[in-house]
């Protein structure tokens, strides 16, 4: 499922106009018309979004945002780094008020989440190797 | 297990169950109703309306906190809260794309995992899980029109014996129920009963406070009374 207030650069609120407007530059997208401007697929889609954006962030707080339940191809848009590039471009165009447009999630990370899961093993192998050399 | 936990477990398994319940947004009367029947709300205890504001509001801290709680559970107890969960779902016919993605998510979570999760919906349900939908795409909402015909189709509408009510309960509902097609034969529904009276015996959940047993009971008034309509 995509996030097509995200594809679009629109957001939840925005108005029938704007959506058209915003489909109407980016013509890739022209079957969100069919969602987005009927106003009973827009609702129940919409609360759809909320909540999946909801457990985009929960997942990457707990650390599951590589779960092969949480169909990272189909589902990549609600994850918390897709998010967040979404507020990061949009600060930048905006260029406004820099803190209020950092996304909170991106303040709970930088304070709890280890700087990258990947790191320790890497250099445990690289280690590993160094002492193999060294050996021979 | 001290009182003290017992009442924080308590409280995330409600605001957990409470968050399947308002996913789809439509927290319109009767789904209150609903929820205040399952949930009763009791003195010193923080209310559903409380609740939901949390979740209205995405307080995603909250969520995380009880997440987290639930998580260092029993395995036993944090499969009851699955079927708790799948429960939730039963509401409504059809389960919403956004319930599906947060059963997948607290089968993660909770170190469940989907494979999991998938034989508790089939044990609980009677039918398979279904892969959540995708509602970006316009033929999604053409496939759900078609399942909305194909439905009303299949329900023998014109059988007034079939939707009479019985105890606010109709045939077909009792089906939904028990998990058992049109077909079922009586050793069907014996067995689809007897599974489920299995599921939600109170037992399974009173750990998990007042909330998880109430849910409980009432399921499974629900379910028997769902059997003594079939098999009457």
């Amino acid at each position: 499922m995509h996030d097509l207030f995200l594809r679009l650069g629109v957001s939840t609120d925005a108005s029938n106009d704007d959506i058209a407007a915003a489909i109407e530059s980016k013509p890739h997208l022209a079957t969100a018309s069919e969602i987005l401007l009927n106003p009973q697929r827009r609702a129940a889609y919409q609360r759809t979004v909320f909540t999946l954006r909801s457990i985009g962030e929960l997942r990457h707080r707990l650390g599951l945002d590589n779960e092969a339940s949480w169909f990272q191809e189909t589902c990549g848009d609600f994850s918390a780094h897709a998010q967040a590039r979404k507020f990061t471009a949009k600060a930048e165009v905006a260029a406004v008020e820099p803190v209020a447009a950092t996304p909170a999630h991106a303040a709970h990370d930088a304070a709890t989440r280890p700087p990258n899961r990947w790191m320790k093993p890497l250099l445990a192998i690289a280690a590993m190797l160094l002492m193999l050399l060294t050996l021979l | 297990m001290s009182q003290g936990h017992r009442a924080r477990l308590e409280n995330c398994v409600k605001l957990l169950l409470l968050w399947v319940a308002a996913s789809d947004g439509k927290l319109e009367e009767a789904e209150l109703e609903f929820i205040s029947a399952q949930f009763p709300d009791r003195s010193g205890t923080i209310t559903n309306e409380e609740f939901l504001t949390v979740i209205r509001n995405s307080d995603l801290a909250s969520i995380e906190k009880a997440i987290r709680m639930v998580a260092h559970e029993s395995r036993e107890l944090r499969l009851a809260f699955i079927d708790m969960a799948v429960a939730m779902t039963m509401v409504d016919r059809d389960m919403a794309v956004a319930e599906n993605h947060i059963l997948r998510f607290y089968a993660d979570a909770l170190h469940i995992g989907v494979a999991n999760l998938e034989k508790r919906f089939l044990a609980v349900a009677g039918r398979p899980m279904e892969e959540p939908g995708d509602p970006s795409d316009p033929e999604w909402w053409l496939q759900q029109q078609g399942k909305q015909v194909e439905a009303e189709e299949s329900e023998p509408v014109h059988d007034e014996a079939a939707h009479a009510p019985v105890g606010h309960m109709s045939i077909a509902q009792a089906r939904t129920v028990l998990g058992v097609s049109l077909n079922a034969s009586h050793e069907d529904i014996e067995r689809a009963y007897e599974r489920l009276a299995g599921i939600f015996e109170v037992s399974r959940v009173e750990a998990m406070g007042e909330t998880a047993v109430s849910l409980a009971n009432s399921r499974f008034k629900k379910i028997q009374q769902a059997y003594w309509l079939l098999k009457g």
